[in-house]
């Protein structure tokens, strides 16, 4: 443990940009550790701008905040101490909850990674949370001795931990930022609720369209594929058919991404490939319908090469999406995982020899 | 309540208990996003088993190493 302690000084990036907070700060407090910016807990028109973009993968890799401690409202030396990660969208997410409370927010590089995944992935940890107390001589800012941290930080934080080098005592707080309030005026106490972490469909939605955008990353290959395929086949209509054709693959994908999120708990089977293969079948049928309209009507050989390609991306999305989920564990995506690599395997070369098939015939 | 019907795969989850280590402090209770274990006659105990995430802040946080649970990515 000292170990890792001491190689944080080595490590610590101090120079982060602080462009994505300057329009956060409203101005400074006067303290014994020197002045400490404040953050406003009313977010603006440039902060809803960056969650908009976060949520549609435009440059969400690259919100880092500066670590340190900041003031809420008017913090003296009883005020409660909040730990968070240094990702804008967590920080935003925290500050705006924390409306009329007066307290200290003490952020921690986690590479700009929010507290859930970087605990999981051990930058958000106790050798961390320490480093930055010793660091921002919190034992000289407050005369308490209590960090209050986010619960969801506990798969990476061992709280005895910080008591053993700093005298602070970590105790986990709430899950979701907007409990915080009702949580300190509950004399810090977390009730069972504020204890269980959700999946409701508003936060369902809220991830659905960043996975739609980065299942599109790949599309211009499977563009690429159909309209060499329809080169084969003919070169009248080529590019009203691939066009149509493609668009039923973005449909595919689109209703994968957006509806199963959206449908989750309402779709039968455990399982996510086997939920994303009920929809490809409720697809299918569309597509078999109206497939004059995509132009996949060469043959049945054609049509059902099609609709099985369709039905082994849309499994492996389905797949896909557990990593975006609040529910699923480990060794559930390991076992789903095995059963979907046969299914995908079958469908891919199924679809594929189906399709040369009917070049051939 | 939603959320309620959110299930994954049952009979899955890599978490072992060893209650004859727990104290029964309860830390891994509070840490618990999904509501996996109690404490039963002061010693740590499944509430429910399948509702386990493998996150493994209950491990992270018991002084007495009474829960080992295999963790994976993220």
């Amino acid at each position: 443990m000292e170990d890792k302690i001491l190689k944080k000084y080595s490590e610590d990036r101090c120079n982060i940009s602080d462009k994505y907070m300057a329009h956060s700060i409203n101005g400074e407090i006067e303290t014994a550790i020197g002045n400490i910016k404040r953050l406003k807990t009313q977010l603006v028109r440039k902060d809803h701008l960056d969650h908009l973009k976060v949520r549609f993968g435009i440059h969400r890799d690259n919100y880092h905040v500066p670590t340190g401690v900041y003031a809420v409202g008017t913090p003296h030396k009883e005020s409660p101490i909040l730990v968070t990660a240094n990702y804008k969208l967590t920080l935003d997410q925290l500050r705006r909850e924390l409306k009329n409370l007066n307290l200290w927010i003490l952020v921690i590089d986690t590479k700009g990674i929010n507290v859930w995944c970087a605990a999981g992935k051990g930058s958000f940890s106790a050798e961390e949370i320490i480093y930055q107390v010793k660091k921002n001589q919190l034992d000289e800012l407050v005369n308490h001795r209590r960090l209050i941290l986010p619960q969801l930080s506990a798969p990476g934080v061992a709280a005895h931990e910080i008591f053993k080098y700093t005298g602070f005592k970590g105790e986990f707080g709430p899950i979701r930022a907007s409990d915080i309030k009702s949580y300190i005026e509950n004399g810090f106490k977390a009730t069972g609720e504020m204890r269980r972490v959700t999946f409701t469909l508003k936060e369902r939605l809220l991830v659905s369209p960043l996975e739609f955008i980065m299942s599109m990353k790949h599309f211009p290959i499977v563009l690429i594929l159909i309209f060499l395929y329809n080169l084969f086949k003919t070169t009248e209509g080529l590019w009203i058919s691939t066009v149509m054709t493609a668009f039923a693959y973005v449909v595919a994908i689109a209703i994968v991404t957006l509806v199963l999120p959206a449908l989750l708990p309402l779709l039968p089977f455990r399982m996510f490939f086997v939920k994303a293969l009920f929809l490809a079948v409720v697809w299918s049928g569309v597509v078999y319908h109206f497939r004059d309209f995509f132009f996949i009507y060469g043959s049945s050989y054609e049509t059902l090469g099609h609709l099985l390609l369709m039905a082994s991306i849309m499994g492996y999305l389905g797949t896909n999406f557990t990593g975006s989920t609040t529910f699923t564990s480990f060794s559930g995506v390991q076992r789903e995982t095995l059963r979907l690599i046969p299914v995908v395997a079958i469908g891919v070369l199924g679809g594929m020899a189906l399709l040369l098939l009917d070049l051939f015939i | 309540m939603e959320y309620m019907s959110l299930s994954y795969i049952k009979g899955v989850a890599n978490i072992k208990l060893y209650p004859d280590k727990c104290s029964g402090c309860g830390g891994c209770i509070e840490v618990c996003p999904h509501n996996v274990l109690i404490i039963e006659d002061h010693k740590v105990a499944f509430l429910d088993q399948d509702n386990c995430i493998e996150c493994g802040g209950c491990m992270k946080n018991c002084p007495f190493d009474a829960i080992v649970v295999k963790t994976g990515v993220g």
